[in-house]
């Protein structure tokens, strides 16, 4: 545990990253260093990470290299996080939890009405707010741990007493989504770093292959056993500006049926035989 | 990462090949000085912890080191002097020239590199010559080529990265050598051959290649074998695709010699270097639900004697060794290896603090070396609940995580590697410094990595950290190291106490002076 000054943290303008509030780089931070590090109450210090978690998370779709090794490393530090504060949250001061003595400011009191599970932004017992984990959990698909952490069941769940719900000014009184978000999301972080097998796609398959779903069960052979060719393909290879287009290997039909169907010019023609039939 | 043109790949090709410092006909100072030692303990500071009551004797190093070649010196006295530095010296580096990986090969003759814009680079040692019997053989390109491409995924809408993840030389059995090189999703066995003699003489072409015409030809010849300029040529024999949903970050070559493991995030897969299109996979920690994820692999290697053995650490701080033989999918470890965790020392970061960035047999075989961010820890394979030797890295580090996190550097992954005898080890740092360990002496040594010590055969300075306090002459202080310069890639000769250290784009060659 970092040793903890009693001068307070807001005379150094406290770490308000994540929130648009620039941070004055010093010069060795500048230059690769790391720059003064004030001394944090550890409330102030638990926030912190967990502020460039979430920030670090939403970000890690950005990065040029994501790495699925970093993102489990952040998923369970803020799991870590939000257990620490749900528990902390949770017991009462009756029972023997190791709650860091810092925590000087009383819990909220847990008369809240019933609010909808997945609510905007969820205070914390200092009174700072950031965006709830549900929401963040929608937009990143962070997985893990959302059943059992406080953060996202709310009092009115009769969960987790410590923490005050509000709406978020995004979402009008009650919420929006449902809280199947782990569902839905649930491969949306961790899944997305699958590398799939995709990358020789175009190349690797013949032009043939590209059309071979295409549906011909309309041009069955059956239906087209009267059919004139035109002299010009009896040879058996394609002709003129259609040449590019090989014959669908699909077809079971017989070569000449095939020979039409290449000839994009000629569906008018099969198309009268269709309606003629 | 773009692709590059032709003309400034091999600008760049170039330029890795020049040595900056050669060591021109330097004859030695025979009233030189030498130091006592020049592996002594820091004031005050990174002392090797020693598990409590389970010191190991080190029999095994001890012995390894008087076993050791003539090279070595019968005692634990390094001292490093700079040898070479490969790379450009431009104040601004390009992406794609990071080098990403260095391995040598099993005779120390070669020693490879990767780099983040797919090429490997190989140098050779030059043979001792008579003339200079007090400088040792030099390190000189011998091969260049482009190992990997960018690729791209269609599907995800993803680059797949070209750069080098590792490079595992195989153990040579004719004249050519093989190597394996992987990035996050292809792994290519490489031959790289020489070529020395070419046929000269033919009757139907003349030197040219101009065919002749056959009308004019009175006489036949029998073409002769004419030396030419040494041709070294690499090609891939093998490539090893579409096997890894995920990043690869290990490969290792089996002690069979003809099988090799491949560990991505959460699967590992056996593969034999004659067959490309199929694996077993032997390792799958991937949960039914990706929800659940807590733990990725993070390195693998097999034993270095037993080809049924071998292991893979998480990002939890674990590591489990599995034997092939009991099951074809080894999802249940043979051994488990975790040390209890300090509760004094719990933090935010305590976990990501112990994810594994690298895992090591030794030479012998019996014991393993991993490295988390802040330490090096070495494991005797026959004890499990804690490691034998844990060494500090850079500890004043510790009380700055908060810092480091919110940079990123805090998943900067640090490899480690041990010397021929298993004696020593070594790992790198910040500030290009980085540090070896003797296990014999338990003494620690940092060093630094810069151009400022690149004079030729210029013996290396001890460096030290102040972690707080008043600073010392010569000291710097941990708010003035350079983060971005950091050493995450050595390697050590296998036989001789020469070592190779990865400084960005610079690769730097230090030698042990002969005592």
């Amino acid at each position: 545990m970092e040793g903890r000054q009693p001068s307070d943290t807001m005379a150094h303008g406290g770490y308000m990253l994540g929130r648009g509030v620039k941070r004055k780089m010093s010069e060795c931070e500048a230059s690769g260093g790391l720059g003064p590090v004030p001394e944090l109450p550890y409330p102030q210090q638990r926030q912190l990470v967990l502020d460039l978690c979430l920030n670090k998370l939403q970000g890690c779709h950005t990065r040029a290299e994501p790495s699925l090794h970093r993102s489990v490393l952040l998923a369970n530090t803020l799991r870590h996080i939000q257990e620490e504060l749900r528990r902390e949250g949770g017991d009462p001061p009756a029972t023997p939890a190791p709650t860091p003595p810092h925590i000087a400011t009383p819990l909220h009191s847990p008369d809240m009405p019933p609010i909808p599970l997945d609510c905007g932004v969820i205070c914390s017992p200092t009174g700072d707010c950031w965006p709830a984990l549900s929401i963040a959990t929608k937009e990143l698909g962070v997985v893990g741990g959302s059943q059992g952490t406080g953060l996202l069941t709310c009092p009115g769940c009769g969960e987790s007493d410590g923490l005050s719900v509000t709406s978020s000014s995004s979402s009008e009184g009650g919420c929006g989504g449902d809280l199947a978000v782990d569902t839905r999301s649930s491969d949306s972080l961790f899944g997305s770093f699958e590398i799939t097998n995709s990358t020789s796609y175009l190349t690797d398959l013949a032009f043939d292959d590209i059309f071979e779903d295409i549906d011909t069960s309309m041009y069955d052979s059956s239906d087209f056993s009267v059919l004139a060719l035109p002299p010009a393909r009896g040879s058996g290879a394609p002709t003129g500006p259609e040449d590019s287009l090989k014959p669908f290997p699909s077809c079971t039909s017989s070569s000449t049926l095939q020979l039409c169907l290449t000839d994009l010019n000629d569906l008018d023609h099969i198309m009268e035989i269709l309606v003629g039939s | 990462m773009k692709k590059l043109d032709g003309l400034r790949h091999e600008s760049r090709c170039n330029r890795l090949a020049t040595t900056l410092c050669a060591c021109p006909n330097v004859t030695p100072d025979a009233t030189e000085q030498r130091s006592k030692t020049a592996f002594r303990p820091a004031e005050g500071f990174c002392v090797a912890k020693e598990a409590a009551g389970t010191r190991v004797e080190g029999a095994d190093g001890e012995a390894g080191l008087r076993r050791g070649g003539t090279a070595m010196a019968g005692g634990n006295d390094f001292q490093w002097c700079f040898s070479q530095v490969k790379g450009a010296i431009d104040e601004d580096v390009a992406e794609a020239d990071i080098i990403s990986t260095v391995e040598f090969n099993y005779s120390g003759e070669l020693l490879a590199t990767g780099d983040k814009g797919g090429r490997v680079v190989i140098f050779q040692r030059e043979q001792e010559s008579k003339n200079r019997p007090h400088s040792r053989g030099e390190y000189n390109v011998y091969s260049t080529f482009q190992s990997h491409e960018p690729e791209f995924d269609y599907l995800k809408s993803l680059e797949i990265e070209e750069k080098i993840n590792k490079i595992r030389w195989l153990p040579q059995q004719n004249a050519a050598h093989f190597l394996l090189s992987t990035n996050d999703k292809t792994i290519k066995l490489w031959k790289i051959s020489e070529r020395d003699k070419r046929a000269e003489g033919y009757n139907l072409k003349d030197e040219d290649g101009r065919l002749r015409d056959p009308f004019r030809i009175t006489s036949l010849r029998v073409p002769v074998l004419m030396p030419m300029d040494l041709m070294v040529e690499a090609s891939p024999r093998r490539i090893f695709a579409n096997a890894h949903t995920y990043h690869i970050n290990s490969i290792s070559v089996n002690s069979d010699h003809e099988t090799y493991l491949s560990a991505d995030d959460l699967r590992i897969n056996l593969w034999h270097l004659e067959i490309t299109d199929r694996s077993f996979n032997i390792v799958d920690i991937k949960p039914a639900n990706m929800e659940e994820l807590t733990e990725v692999i993070t390195a693998a290697e097999c034993h270095p004697h037993q080809c049924n053995v071998f292991v893979y650490s998480s990002s939890k701080g674990t590591i489990r060794l599995c034997d092939m033989r009991a099951a074809a999918l080894c999802d249940r470890h043979t051994k488990f290896f975790e040390e209890p965790e300090d509760p004094s020392s719990r933090s935010f970061f305590s976990e990501i603090i112990s994810s594994i960035s690298d895992v090591k047999f030794s030479h012998s075989g019996r014991y393993m070396m991993t490295r988390d961010y802040l330490s090096v820890k070495v494991w005797d394979l026959n004890m499990e609940n804690r490691p034998v030797e844990t060494y500090q890295v850079h500890e004043y580090l510790r009380s700055k995580l908060c810092s480091l996190y919110e940079n990123d550097c805090i998943f900067d992954k640090f490899e480690c590697c041990w010397n021929g005898s298993d004696g020593a080890i070594m790992t790198g740092s910040y500030n290009n410094f980085f540090r070896m360990f003797d296990r014999n002496s338990r003494r620690d040594i940092t060093l630094e990595a810069s151009r400022e010590s690149s004079k030729p055969r210029a013996m290396l300075k001890p460096r030290k950290v102040c972690a707080g306090g008043k600073r010392k002459k010569d000291e710097i202080s941990v708010d003035s190291l350079d983060f971005n310069k950091k050493i995450l890639h050595t390697a050590w000769h296998p036989k001789e106490n020469v070592i190779a250290v990865a400084a960005t784009n610079n690769l730097y060659i230090f030698q042990d002076k002969i005592n």
